[in-house]
């Protein structure tokens, strides 16, 4: 058992290694799919499409998603709780919401 | 077991709450002002169990009063159903009993002639009582520092129409109350009895007389010298009832009519006057000079309830459903039955209105309700997309200038019936505070607001924040301390 506990891992993880990290990661995210999309032009391989990469931040950290497939996360800051009946056309939403 | 999976409208915030609240000593944003000794006590609806019915009118959900107490700079809050039979039985019996608004043909047999008021319109302060209203049976009295029910109120026997409006009116002069109950001797009657009862609680007046057709009379303009009574557009019939349909549909047809009788006359005084579709659902203050007797009110084109339907079919218009406060004037000098109308601000706003009621019955100049700002920010991501749909600002109306000051709640926020608080020792008219309730859609929550009436521009004095959302009230009145006998 040589296994360092994930929390010591986790340590090295400084704010300058992240940013730099972050900086790399960006610039990848920027080429990637031009490098991706010539290797497929390349090959002939014309019914895949390229997409850009999906970004995303969570807890201030970031998300990558390089296929370009994902759906992005955006943080709720409230908890929508009118949503439920935003659908409702006026006259559904006054048979069940007179005085809101 | 209770379910309410299957209630597509009662979700998020509009879910029930369904639970009874004590909150001492409420988180506060600002300064509570010290000179506020007594309570806004509101007067709603909860749903207990889900309605029996899908096309039932909101107006069957079951009545829940609540309370912010307000003394030396300290607010708590109390919330409790009212437990009215009706309450008691569907509670016993695990489900709802009880069928469509106002139509017990529609209830469960075992519940036959058990009194079906759910009592969720008005709460009232009145020679030292507290009561909740709704126009389809007695006032029922309330304990004014635990809330629990003590039942339905006749005072003292002598109030013998068995309904009881929701909107009552005190002479700040004399402090006696003018009150009436149409349907007075039961269901599809169409008597209206119409009492004056003095302030110590005693009947010292009772005038019987029929409407012009059985309709709704929810609310009464009162002047120095007379009373004024809209009757509008609902109509009923014990066939409609035996079909099963709500008590009442909207006949697009029948002329709005309104009742002038002398505060001291009989049924022969009662004059009628007729004017076109409108539905004049609550009204603000109303006043006699000369021959003339004005009235002013939030009045609705046409129907303003969709659970409500045309007796033709019609769909219901939302365009029509739009409050505009106006003047109506009536002529007693004329022998025309007719009276003029006339639009006072061009913006629809909430016919919630509300004035300064130490100037009911007299000239006054300022007109409290709440509106929907579409230029203010809704904050669709954080509270959910309403699609401007909300109420997010009170205006106090000037009817002398025509200029509006407004009041905004906050980007997601919508707000309940405005109340004006008169500033204790004060007599100006309009000098004091307005307070309501707004639902703030992103915290899930309720929020009592207290702001300065002659400065509504500058925004909160102070907010009671309550960890919970408060049930949906209809109207919420403010009760000074020495108007109940508060512990």
């Amino acid at each position: 058992m040589n296994q360092k506990p994930f929390v010591e891992k986790a340590s090295v993880l400084t704010r300058r290694a992240f940013v730099k990290s972050f900086a790399f990661a960006t610039a990848v995210s920027a080429v990637l799919p031009s490098v991706f999309h010539a290797a497929l032009g390349a090959v002939g391989h014309s019914a895949v499409q390229a997409r850009p990469p999906v970004v995303s931040f969570y807890m201030d950290r970031l998300y990558l998603d390089l296929t370009g497939t994902a759906v992005p996360y955006l943080s709720p800051l409230g908890m929508r709780s009118a949503a439920p009946l935003a659908h409702l056309s006026e006259e559904a939403f006054r048979r069940a919401q007179l005085y809101v | 077991m209770v379910d309410f999976s299957k209630q597509t409208t009662m979700k998020g915030f509009f879910a029930p709450t369904r639970f009874e609240a004590d909150v001492y000593d409420c988180e506060v944003t600002g300064k509570i002002p010290t000179d506020l000794d007594g309570a806004f006590v509101r007067l709603g609806g909860d749903w207990l169990y889900p309605p029996k019915y899908a096309d039932d009118s909101p107006f069957s959900v079951d009545g829940y009063i609540n309370m912010f107490r307000f003394k030396n700079g300290i607010v708590d809050y109390k919330g409790r159903w009212v437990k009215t039979p009706r309450y008691k039985a569907d509670l016993a019996a695990h489900k709802q009993l009880f069928g469509k608004y106002r139509n017990p043909f529609t209830d469960d047999p075992s519940v036959k002639g058990l009194d079906r008021t759910v009592q969720n319109t008005t709460p009232l302060a009145f020679a030292g009582k507290l009561f909740t209203l709704k126009e389809d049976s007695l006032p029922y009295e309330i304990d004014c520092n635990t809330l629990e029910t003590i039942g339905p109120y006749n005072f003292h026997g002598k109030y013998r129409s068995l309904t009881f409006t929701a909107h009552p009116k005190i002479d700040p002069e004399t402090g006696e109350m003018i009150c009436y109950g149409y349907e007075a001797e039961g269901l599809e009657t169409n008597e209206v009895f119409l009492y004056t009862i003095d302030k110590n609680g005693n009947v010292t007046r009772e005038v019987r007389f029929k409407a012009p057709y059985i309709s709704m009379v929810h609310d009464i303009g009162l002047t120095q010298k007379h009373v004024i009574i809209p009757v509008f557009g609902f109509v009923t019939s014990m066939e409609r009832l035996k079909e099963g349909k709500v008590h009442w549909g909207w006949d697009s047809s029948k002329p709005a009519y309104v009742g002038i009788i002398p505060r001291d006359g009989e049924a022969k005084d009662m004059r009628w006057f007729k004017g076109p579709e409108r539905a004049t659902v609550h009204t603000l203050n109303g006043r006699t000079e000369g021959d003339r007797v004005i009235l002013e009110a939030p009045i609705f084109d046409s129907n303003p309830f969709p659970f409500f339907p045309s007796v033709d079919g019609s769909p219901w218009d939302a365009s029509k459903a739009r409050a505009y406060i106006r003047r109506n004037t009536f002529n007693l000098g004329s022998k025309d039955d007719g009276f003029t109308e006339e639009k006072l601000f061009e913006m629809n706003v909430s016919d919630l209105g509300r004035v300064d009621d130490r100037y009911l019955t007299h000239p006054y100049r300022y007109a409290y309700t709440s509106y929907a700002d579409r230029d203010k920010k809704f904050d669709e991501w954080r509270a959910g997309n309403l699609q401007g749909r909300v109420n997010n600002c009170y205006g106090r109306f000037d009817l002398a200038t025509g200029k509006m000051n407004s009041y905004f709640a906050g980007e997601t926020h919508s707000l309940q019936e405005v109340c004006f608080v008169p500033r204790p020792k004060s007599t100006a008219e309009g000098d004091g505070y307005i307070m309501g309730v707004a639902s703030n859609f992103a915290e899930m929550r309720s929020e009592l607001i207290i702001a300065d009436a002659q400065n509504l521009e500058a925004g909160d004095i102070a907010r009671v924040l309550l960890p919970f959302r408060s049930t949906a009230q209809v109207h919420g009145r403010w009760f000074n301390a020495d108007q109940l006998p508060f512990a």
